[in-house]
């Protein structure tokens, strides 16, 4: 019979197993896994002092002075002007200097006024005083304006 | 009618039930032999005059139209042995005067009833699926592997059960050789011994589960406790520029999962300045000017102490200029000095910090557990502790944890468990059921009177006392009832499988209770010592505690830092192993390429003050293996014969 039916009975057959890992558990490596916590908590800081000082002195020389020539009389007590007592005086409204520029810089061109100032060897200044007219009328009662706007030269090296 | 008259009755398929109608004779019936193994549908052998039709033609019994399914009646006195069967086949000697016919009483939904059958022997611990590969656990046939059980067919009603291949679940039949039927016969009484028996099952098998687990760890404390701490309290000295960032590994498994840095320091630069100018006049001109000027930068509060600085390059630049006056004399006309000076602070940054490290495991988890158990057996051949042995060795399991065998996945575990218990009585009862099947060694064939024949079948134990043999108590395992046409003579056997225990059982103890009275926990609370329990009256088992072979970590309750601290932290300040080594000299001379080297002797001065900090978290990756020795009681079998009274 059995050559003619299937064998019913129980055959336990080797694969009813769940299959095996196919491999190997990996073992824990000593030297590895390791937290690694690195940084570099110091900085450079770059800090910095300057200081600045800086000094010029100006050597101004006079080369021109416009004066107005007044003769000024003798003034009495009682208030009287005695007009043969006098003195002559140039009063001087305006004053032209000159001081060095800076070194090295080139004179200033003939004719040509759009030289900056101070890119010129030699600068002029000029100041400017009361002219006999814009005197006090009170002034002016002791004295007589002999010559208005008389120019005088200054002399080189004086 | 007489006893040993038989019947034979073509019958449709579905005349399942016999009936007085069946007691024919469709065809005349010259000997026969009706007979049933173990495990097998009961066969019939007919040989039986050669059918023919009404005109005397032979006719085809495999014709179509025919019927093929035949009841078979044996009157043994009491009553009918009856087999109702499937003609299967080709006739034999189909020229001659007599034909074979062969029929078997197979089911024709044998694979349905066996697959409903299985459904319900699938229980623990006889059945384990975790260690059935889920592409078998359909297969009927397998879920027998731990019962002392095979497949029985009812050569009647067709139905399919189990039956125990040492205790039958029908009765007992006895032959008390005394009374006139209780006598067998004195020819046909055989005593044959199997292989003999098993000695002892070496049992191994592996269970294997993906330990998984999620939490987080804050390792805050932990970290800041053990760093350089800053002049801050709760402060390190770090950068929080270098501090690990969310997602940031931190091992096998580990990662980042909440972090946060706070600088404590700016290291803004801000800077003030000062000065003042001093004219003369000399008539409504400046004459003479005097100016001065400085400034001076420095870190913006707070800050901290510098550790190092160092004087950068020095620049001072003096100017004096002349002139010549009106009188051509050369005179000072400007003088000025600039003066800058540039150092380099070294500064370290501190922070607040907070780390909490996340762990996601996955884990391959292994339990080997390992056991021989023996079996109570006479000596058959030689000392059973010397006798065969069988070894079980390849049995593993599926992924527990994908199976869900092992309940919460974060077990350290499994076979210590109550689920674990059941895989390990299965391996029990699988063994047992090798030992008690082999156990069955001695096979005894008698041939009782036909009139008994009718309480025969494979779900029942005959108890024989003969002479010659003595007892003898064992399961019916064949049968067969033989009609021989050329002396009428009906031949009867029965053979029966005795096992050759000593009979006992194995006893239960209780153990002592490692950490409190039963009274005060219950039974199923602690771990005990000497305890055994029962897998059924024949062995008992002690079963295992938990005693895991991993790394400690219980992802079953809190989790501290110290415990998943494999390798403790080490701070390290100073140079890294791949930063140049020695400190180039110091540039003395204030040149502008010294400005570059002084750069560069700065940039290698403060790797001095690098940190590096080293720990090892346990893996979340790595897999543990755990071998359990399981202590097993003797597997008491039964006494069906007793050989050494023989």
């Amino acid at each position: 019979m059995a050559g003619l039916e299937v064998v019913v009975r129980p055959v336990i057959f080797p694969d009813i197993r769940p299959r095996a890992r196919q491999s190997l558990p990996p073992q824990d490596d000593p030297d590895k896994g390791f937290a690694v916590i690195k940084g570099q908590p110091a900085q450079g800081v770059g800090i910095s002092y300057s200081m600045s000082i800086s000094s010029s002195k100006a050597h101004q020389q006079e080369t021109e002075r416009r004066v107005d020539v007044v003769r000024v009389y003798q003034e009495e007590e009682d208030g009287t002007i005695n007009k043969q007592n006098y003195v002559d005086m140039e009063v001087a409204n305006r004053i032209t200097t000159t001081e060095p520029g800076p070194e090295g810089a080139a004179p200033r061109a003939p004719g040509d006024p759009s030289t900056p100032w101070n890119q010129v060897s030699e600068i002029e200044k000029k100041a400017y005083y009361k002219k006999y007219e814009e005197w006090e009328e009170e002034e002016k009662r002791k004295m007589k304006l002999l010559e208005q706007d008389k120019i005088i030269k200054a002399k080189k090296g004086g | 009618m007489p006893a040993g008259l038989p019947y034979f009755a073509w019958i449709d398929a579905s005349e399942t039930t016999f009936g007085p109608e069946h007691m024919r004779w469709d065809e005349a019936v010259f000997s026969f032999t009706l007979s049933q193994e173990e495990g097998d549908p009961a066969s019939l052998t007919a040989v039986v005059r050669r059918p023919v039709n009404v005109a005397g033609d032979a006719i085809g019994l495999l014709g179509p139209g025919r019927k093929i399914w035949a009841w078979f009646a044996l009157d043994c006195g009491p009553g009918l042995v009856k087999f109702r069967g499937r003609l299967v086949g080709i006739p034999t000697s189909i020229f001659e005067e007599l034909v074979t016919l062969e029929f078997v009483a197979r089911p024709v939904d044998v694979v349905a009833q066996k697959e409903a059958l299985a459904n319900t022997l699938r229980v623990l611990p006889y059945y384990d699926e975790a260690v059935i590969d889920p592409q078998r656990r359909n297969d009927p046939d397998v879920v027998l592997e731990g019962y002392t059980a095979i497949w029985h067919y009812d050569r009647e009603t067709h139905v399919v059960t189990v039956s125990d291949e040492i205790l039958g679940e029908d009765g007992l039949v006895e032959f008390d050789g005394a009374s006139e039927d209780g006598k067998v016969l004195y020819d046909g009484l055989g005593l044959t011994l199997s292989s003999g028996p098993l000695a002892r099952v070496d049992v191994s098998a592996e269970y294997t589960w993906t330990q998984q687990a999620r939490g987080s760890v804050d390792l805050t404390d932990y970290l800041v406790s053990q760093w350089p701490a800053g002049w801050t309290p709760g402060t390190i000295i770090f950068s929080a520029s270098d501090w690990p960032k969310r997602g940031a590994g931190l091992g096998d498994g580990w990662e980042v999962v909440d972090a946060s840095a706070e600088d404590q320091y700016s290291f803004e630069v801000s800077s003030r300045s000062g000065g003042s100018t001093n004219t003369v006049k000399y008539a409504g001109e400046e004459a003479h000017t005097t100016t001065f000027t400085e400034t001076v930068s420095g870190l913006s509060t707070p800050s901290p102490i510098p550790v190092a600085s160092f004087l950068g390059v020095i620049s001072d630049e003096i100017k004096v200029g002349y002139a010549e006056d009106g009188d051509g004399n050369r005179y000072q006309s400007s003088y000025s000095r600039n003066v800058s000076r540039g150092s380099t602070l070294i500064v370290q940054q501190e922070i607040k910090a907070t780390l909490v490290a996340g762990y996601e495991a996955a884990r391959q988890c292994t339990e080997r557990v390992s056991f021989s158990l023996f079996a109570d057996v006479q000596p058959i051949l030689t000392d059973p502790e010397d006798g065969e042995a069988m070894r079980i060795d390849d049995i593993r399991s599926v992924n527990l944890t994908e199976g869900g065998m092992i309940g919460d996945p974060r077990r350290r575990s499994y076979i210590a468990t109550e689920r674990g218990n059941q895989s390990l009585e299965h391996l029990i009862a699988y063994a047992r059921a090798h030992l008690m099947k082999r156990a069955r060694a001695v096979q005894i064939a008698f041939a009782p009177k036909l009139s008994r024949m009718v309480e025969v079948s494979l779900r029942k134990n005959v108890f024989l006392v003969e002479p010659r043999v003595g007892e003898a108590l064992g399961k019916i395992v064949g049968y067969s009832i033989t009609l021989d046409g050329s002396d009428g003579r009906v031949n009867c056997e029965v053979r029966i499988g005795c096992t050759i225990g000593r009979g006992g059982s194995a006893v239960a103890s209780g153990g002592e209770p490692l950490y409190c009275s039963i009274d005060y926990a219950g039974p199923d609370y602690q771990q005990f010592t000497g305890r055994t329990v029962l897998f059924d009256a024949s062995v008992g088992y002690a079963p295992p505690d938990a005693q895991p072979n991993d790394d400690g970590i219980n992802f079953l309750g809190p989790i501290a830092v110290g415990d998943v601290i494999e390798v403790p932290l080490v701070v390290t300040v100073g140079p890294d192993e791949d930063d140049p080594t020695g400190q180039p000299p110091w540039p003395d001379s204030i040149t502008e390429t010294d400005a570059e080297a002084r750069a560069e002797w700065i940039k290698q001065f403060m790797n001095q003050f690098k940190i590096k900090a080293t720990f090892k978290l346990k893996s979340m990756t790595r897999d543990f293996s755990t071998d359990y020795e399981i202590e097993v009681t003797d597997v008491q079998i039964p006494v069906g014969i007793d050989l050494e009274a023989a």
